[in-house]
């Protein structure tokens, strides 16, 4: 019956759209589209199954590729018709070509993206980012790169809060950290801004070279490694290879490395400058009070202190607030400012975002996809006081041959953290959770949800007062 | 998977209030415990029952399309069979829809249906079902029965007096002239049966008195006129068990200005500056304080007299107690009762930390256990008495 539904599903009108929805969450890679498609099929996923999370966005690119396919159809139906007149065969004929009609569509579709990309939008691509690279190289302002496998928003937009206080700062919005979102930003600048903070995002091998050239940084801050795009890159080596590239385009006491990152300490130069929770360029961080309600410490050099107040949330936030208040005191800011600065940076959305919902508070972790920052957020949930604990995760995507340790790493950590109540999503990272759980001695309750979406709007029936619940990642729809 | 019947609507001037309760107090609570298989079943305004899935809609009450689907569906049937089943056509070749229900789960506020009728029909069924049983549902909703009923076991309750429709007016100058000479102004005049705070009225003189019985007595065959408590903190608690009774927070009502918490308040305003001090929602569950805000004893002493009235009642599954307390006398009153407040008032039991899973699921276990106690009891006796004729 799965099958069959699956199978009639591609024959709904609507197809086109399906497929343009696809291409777009995959950012029009045709090789990605081609993975999700041929997945879809081995799993017998129905086409609308697709579209469960978000909604196809009608920009241009999406309506002409949706005009397009629809375009081919009615050309492939036509010609198939005059072919079928013309055979002997022909009610077999017809069957075989209603038959094929959305599955040569989808290749269609995925040719046009092939083609799209190598003859328009790449050599669009070439043009504005040697823009971009002019642009930078004549601005005055000082320009901090951000780089890592995680939490680059996170410190750019902390980046911007603090020194937005003292100082005329622009930043990359949102987490558009890609070379065209690189050069659209260089275009919107007015040249007289005092810092210049870009998030890199590391895609593929070279990423993070190509991006230097362009905005040559004069800072550049590396947030932490994990195991991400392993689809891309062939082992973790290639990640932090790819990562500390930025070592030849910045002077090497301008490059501020993370110190909490476990993975990433073993690809460090020797001087590397490493900024923990214990603090960063000379500055130490003492009386450090995590609560649901944020972070407060206090920052120490020679005679000069700090006392800074952040709305985010988690002990480890620390060492990313420790280290931007330490390079707005470098970059001249007074103390007062860096102390307002810090008292406005809240916790940004889906990202350990606290909510009061029936009593409960609700820790909106969605977008966190990394190990490191999923342990991060588990020890925050032990070390909070609740009555009743909650932990949802469907595990992480993209690990690629790191899959079966990465989980495994996460379920030790759930059990260590020990919530009341642990909800997994049945998926493929489910089973190698569950069993190192179970492992490490998790004795409490675990439930598993077949509909993760169904699970989120049903939470507010099943928290109460005094409940803290913990929601990290959640799996886009090409990987559910 | 065990099937339950959740039946909301009815003929009372609290339909609207119940089919809220239902939809999202009780159906989508069960529905998340993914334990239970629920059943809609919708009693319209005229009395007929339908079962369908589309009764868990909101927006078809909303919309208005629940005439249009009253008019195709058909009517529900009900099949006693040492149990309940619902039976309706499937409007397929005469073939007809069968459903067998293991607990019912009622929902409906007021008349026909909060009084004690329905649970009298679920008696006869032999079914179990939530909530207070037949007697204890038609004492609690009868708020001259509830007080005599409570002080019989020493529970005070504010001065009042009472009479039928047909009492007052066969005497209506010597009903008057007895509530002049006995009780002291201000008064409140009350519906007997009538739940949500509809037609209540506070009266300071006796032009309103006189109006306020004609409202009251709209609404129902019985009414009360009470005297005011002097100093005046409205307190609520809400309360489940059956032997062992756990109560949720003492909480506080914010009446208007006029000091009268009525239906307006309840559902209609988001309560009085409530919806802040509670971090509540809208309507019924955004107008108060909790826990309330009086001293210790006086809070130690409410919860003592709304368990007190619970057991004087009979209650069992779930009710909430509604108390008026003298803050200067330091004195707790027992007003009325409700055997299933709006939305379970789910809204107190999430602050005592319970969810509203919790809560469901807890309902539907007391309602298995109390059946499963009943069973053991012995009903039928045999005699000769037959043979005699």
């Amino acid at each position: 019956m799965k099958t069959l539904r699956a199978f009639l599903s591609y024959y709904s009108p609507k197809f086109p759209l399906y497929f343009a929805y696809m291409l777009q969450q995959v950012e029009y890679d045709p090789k990605k589209f081609h993975e999700w498609s041929g997945r879809l099929l081995r799993n017998t996923q129905t086409l609308q199954s697709v579209a469960t999370r978000k909604r196809l966005v009608m920009t241009r690119r999406a309506k002409l590729l949706v005009l397009a396919t629809y375009g081919f159809a009615t050309i492939f139906i036509i010609l198939y018709a005059w072919l079928v007149l013309v055979l002997d065969f022909r009610i077999l004929a017809l069957l075989i070509g209603i038959l094929a009609l959305p599955h040569v569509s989808r290749y269609f579709l995925e040719f046009t993206a092939y083609v799209a990309q190598n003859l328009i939008i790449a050599p669009e691509q070439k043009r504005m980012t040697e823009e971009a690279a002019r642009i930078f190289a004549d601005h005055t302002g000082v320009k901090i790169a951000v780089l890592g496998s995680y939490g680059k928003t996170t410190m750019k937009e902390l980046l911007a809060t603090i020194l937005s206080q003292g100082k005329k700062v622009a930043a990359t919005p949102g987490n558009m950290n890609v070379s065209t979102s690189h050069a659209r930003f260089a275009r919107s600048l007015k040249g007289d801004e005092d810092v210049l903070i870009v998030e890199f995002g590391e895609g593929e091998p070279g990423d993070i070279e190509r991006m230097a050239q362009m905005f040559k940084p004069d800072y550049a801050i590396i947030t932490g490694l994990a195991p991400n795009h392993l689809d891309y890159y062939p082992d973790l080596k290639a990640v932090a290879k790819d990562l500390l590239s930025i070592y030849d385009f910045v002077p090497a006491d301008k490059v501020l490395v993370s110190g909490e990152s476990k993975m990433l300490k073993d690809f460090l130069p020797k001087a590397a400058h490493v900024f923990t929770t214990g603090g960063t360029l000379g500055w130490k961080t003492s009386n450090i009070k995590p609560t649901i309600a944020g972070v407060t410490f206090d920052l120490n050099k020679a005679k000069s202190q700090f006392k800074l107040a952040s709305g985010l949330l988690g002990r480890y936030q620390v060492a990313p607030l420790a280290l931007v208040a330490a390079l707005a005191d470098k970059l001249g800011m007074s103390k007062s400012d860096i102390e307002a600065g810090m008292k406005k940076t809240a916790p940004f959305q889906h990202r350990m975002q606290p909510r009061l919902i029936n009593g409960a508070w609700l820790i909106d972790d969605a977008y966190n996809g990394n190990l490191e920052g999923m342990q991060a957020g588990l020890k925050l949930l032990a070390e909070l006081p609740a009555k009743r604990k909650w932990y949802v995760t469907p595990g992480l995507v993209d690990q690629g041959v790191e899959t079966v340790r990465v989980h495994k790493e996460l379920g030790k950590a759930i059990a260590e953290s020990n919530p009341n109540i642990v909800v997994l999503m049945n998926n493929s990272a489910r089973p190698i959770i569950e069993e190192a759980m179970l492992n490490e001695g998790f004795k409490n309750e675990l439930r598993v949800e077949t509909n993760p979406l169904d699970f989120y709007v049903q939470i507010e029936h099943l928290v109460a007062s005094g409940d803290v619940l913990l929601m990290q990642n959640d799996w886009t729809d090409n990987y559910s | 998977m065990k099937t339950i019947a959740v039946i909301f609507g009815s003929r009372s001037a609290e339909h609207d209030i119940s089919i809220v309760t239902a939809l999202s107090a009780i159906i989508k609570p069960l529905e998340a415990t993914k334990k239970y298989k629920i059943e809609a079943v919708y009693i319209a305004k005229d009395g007929s029952w339908y079962w369908d899935e589309k009764l868990k809609d909101i927006k078809l009450y909303q919309s208005g399309a629940i005439d249009e689907f009253m008019r195709k569906a058909p009517k529900v049937q009900l099949q006693f069979d040492n149990g309940l089943t619902l039976v309706k056509s499937s409007q397929f070749a005469g073939r007809k829809a069968y459903k067998k229900i293991d607990v019912v789960f009622p929902a409906t506020h007021g008349t026909h249906g909060e009084d004690g009728e329905l649970m009298g029909l679920l008696e006869m069924a032999n079914v179990p079902y939530v909530g207070c049983d037949v007697p204890s549902s038609a004492v609690a909703m009868d708020k001259v029965l509830s007080k005599l009923q409570t002080q019989a076991y020493g529970i005070v309750s504010p001065k009042m007096k009472f009479f039928t429709k047909s009492e007052y007016s066969e005497n209506v100058e010597g009903w008057l002239k007895a509530i002049k000479t006995d009780l002291k102004m201000p008064l409140f005049v009350k519906p007997a049966r009538l739940g949500s705070s509809i037609g209540i009225t506070r009266v300071e003189n006796e032009k309103e008195l006189v109006n306020a019985i004609e409202v009251a007595l709209h609404y129902d065959e019985k009414a009360l006129v009470e005297e005011a408590v002097a100093n005046l903190i409205e307190v609520t608690v809400p309360i489940i068990g059956n032997d062992e009774l756990i109560p949720a927070s003492v909480e506080q009502p914010l009446p208007k200005d006029d000091g009268v918490f009525d239906f307006e308040t309840k559902y209609m305003n988001q309560g009085k500056g409530g919806k802040k001090m509670s971090g509540g929602k809208a309507g019924a569950q955004g107008y108060s304080k909790i826990p309330a805000d009086i001293s210790k004893d006086l809070y130690d002493k409410s919860l003592e007299t709304a368990l007190g009235v619970y057991k004087a009642v009979g209650c069992q599954g779930i009710a909430r107690i509604d108390l008026l307390i003298d803050s200067k006398a330091k004195k707790v009153y027992f007003n009325e009762i409700n055997p299933l407040p709006g939305s379970l008032y789910n809204h107190n039991w999430r602050a005592s930390g319970w969810s509203n899973v919790d809560l469901v699921t807890r309902l539907v276990d007391l309602a298995e256990e109390r059946w499963n106690a009943k069973q053991k009891l012995t009903t039928t006796f045999s005699t000769n008495f037959l043979k005699q004729f």
